[in-house]
């Protein structure tokens, strides 16, 4: 056994404890943590398949910009003596339904994975996962699927505006 | 035998002793600076007591009597605080501070025989983007210190500091990414390298003279995401109720190393980034207008060879030299400019500096383009 296969396994569990985490946790703020430790545990995964770039992104936009958002959401609604707390039969019979469900899931994703066929593995270049090689893909084979995604997100920002946007006549 | 293991410990070691050791005496500096701009005397009065006279090396013990006092004092506690959250918080935030400068070069490479030690901990692609993804998480110490208080004014505060920090991050790095497409690459090392170019065939190639406007949007940023005046209002020690008013003792203390230890990576990058890492001015290696080993080519045609060892010397001197000049230089922005009212940084942020680096960026691509 190499040290590989040791992080390997070390970030493995920890992904899946701290994804279970967010799940079971009450506390919503612990909960967002708990998110964090699961991105970092991701991105430490995608540095052992030498994926640098994915692995700083990941910790860049998740646990960087889009959770620090919803830490800051959380903060702002959360009410300290909120239903949240309170042990009402539906919340005691919230674990193991929240258990079961992941069970399921978790076992369609095994069974899914086991049925497919892979092609035959071949060796990626040595610089593959650096930013040159991985923008070269996004701008030389994948330029349309590309700029689709900066217009998808166009329309989010748009849509979101909207949303925000008082109507003319309204309080 | 590989001993890049080993040579990676010894520059994480050189690492932590350049951040660590400086913060210490980086307090007295900000101490003594002050009292010169306040025509004061500063800090001379802690000591130690030997022989009958008492030692206090021009108030060089004042860092020391203050951590002394931060380690001993009682650590005092609201009952209602969120235990786990409130002892992570001050971890969180000095944790990024201590790691972001793993990939500032330091030096350059060492050639020793046929081992190559470079004078940088980590040399990642994609390097400059580290610095971004792992600051951007200090922004969790200072929410979550606000809100595992258990305290209105803390929670106020940590939302103040944490907009503030969130806002100026985009400016931040909007304004590098013209650096990228200047120098080409992601990484800091070949960043410096690519700043030992001549412009012209005299003028050092330094980010500072490619990307002027760039530089002030990143010191701007950079010292807001740090929280010192101007933008000191999630903090203002003494006048302004922060993030960590409940905080006490060393758990007080570590926000508080946390920022000067920020100070520090400031300056490493303002140093890398813009003026030329750990390069000397007409200092180049060998085979660079037949050069038989380094030395340096004057523009008016004298060259001067000093060898490689010298030349490796210089240049760490060089770096070091910069490092303490951008220290310097921040502790004097900080005590010349009075503090911004809070919808001022926010209009700053939001509708000077951000279309501005916008604008940079879309001009700088033009020119490149045009070049290329």
């Amino acid at each position: 056994m190499n040290l590989q296969t040791v992080l390997f396994a070390v970030f493995a569990l920890g992904s899946v404890i701290s994804a279970l985490g967010v799940v079971v946790i009450r506390n919503p703020v612990k909960g967002a943590m708990s998110l964090i430790g699961c991105f970092f545990s991701l991105a430490c995964l995608f540095l052992l398949e030498a994926a640098e770039l994915v692995a700083i992104l990941e910790v860049l936009v998740y646990a960087g910009a889009i959770m620090v958002l919803f830490t800051f959401v959380i903060m702002l609604v959360e009410n300290k003596s909120a239903a949240i707390v309170r042990n009402t039969v539906g919340q005691r019979l919230a674990l193991p339904v929240k258990l079961a469900g992941v069970a399921v899931v978790a076992y369609g994703l095994v069974a899914f994975v086991r049925k497919m066929t892979f092609g035959a593995a071949k060796e990626l270049p040595a610089d593959f996962g650096s930013v040159a090689a991985i923008g070269h893909e996004f701008f030389d084979n994948f330029v349309f699927h590309f700029e689709m995604t900066s217009v998808l997100l166009l329309v989010g920002i748009v849509g979101a505006v909207i949303v925000s946007k008082k109507r003319r006549g309204q309080p | 035998m590989d001993y890049s293991f080993l040579w990676n410990l010894v520059t994480i070691v050189i690492m932590f002793a350049i951040l660590v050791g400086l913060a210490g005496p980086l307090t007295w500096a900000e101490r003594r600076q002050s009292a010169m701009i306040q025509d004061r005397v500063g800090p001379n009065r802690a000591g130690i007591d030997l022989f009958g006279k008492r030692i206090t090396v021009l108030g060089l013990m004042h860092p020391v009597a203050d951590a002394i006092k931060m380690i001993t004092k009682e650590d005092t506690m609201n009952i209602r605080v969120d235990r786990l959250l409130y002892n992570l918080a001050p971890i969180i935030s000095l944790m990024p501070a201590l790691v972001t400068f793993a990939v500032v070069p330091f030096g350059p490479d060492i050639h020793w025989g046929d081992a190559v030690l470079p004078l940088q901990v980590a040399r990642l692609d994609a390097g400059a983007l580290y610095v971004f993804a792992v600051s951007s998480l200090a922004v969790f110490g200072v929410t979550l210190a606000g809100y595992a208080s258990a305290s209105r004014l803390a929670m106020m505060g940590g939302l103040r500091a944490s907009a503030q920090m969130i806002s100026y991050e985009v400016t931040m790095g909007l304004s590098i990414m013209g650096l990228f497409l200047v120098y080409g690459t992601l990484e800091p090392y070949a960043m410096v390298l690519e700043q030992g170019e001549l412009l012209g065939g005299w003028l050092p190639g330094w980010g500072i003279i490619r990307q002027p406007v760039a530089f002030i949007l990143f010191l701007t940023a950079a010292i807001a995401e740090n929280k010192r005046v101007p933008f000191d209002l999630a903090e203002g020690e003494s006048e302004i109720v922060g993030y960590f008013v409940e905080y006490s003792g060393m758990k007080f203390g570590m926000f508080f190393m946390a920022e000067y230890i920020e100070v520090i990576v400031v300056a490493g990058l303002l140093t890398t980034y813009f003026f030329g890492g750990w390069q000397v001015p007409y200092l180049m290696d060998a085979g660079y207008a037949g050069l038989s080993t380094a030395g340096f080519v004057f523009p008016g045609g004298g060259v001067w060879e000093i060898g490689e060892v010298a030349a490796t010397v210089l240049r760490v001197g060089a770096f070091l030299f910069k490092l303490l000049f951008f220290l310097w230089f921040q502790l004097m922005i900080r005590w010349t400019l009075p503090r911004f009212r809070y919808d001022q940084v926010m209009n700053l942020g939001w509708r000077k500096l951000l279309p501005l680096s916008l604008l940079n960026l879309v001009i700088t691509a033009a020119v490149v383009l045009m070049i290329h």
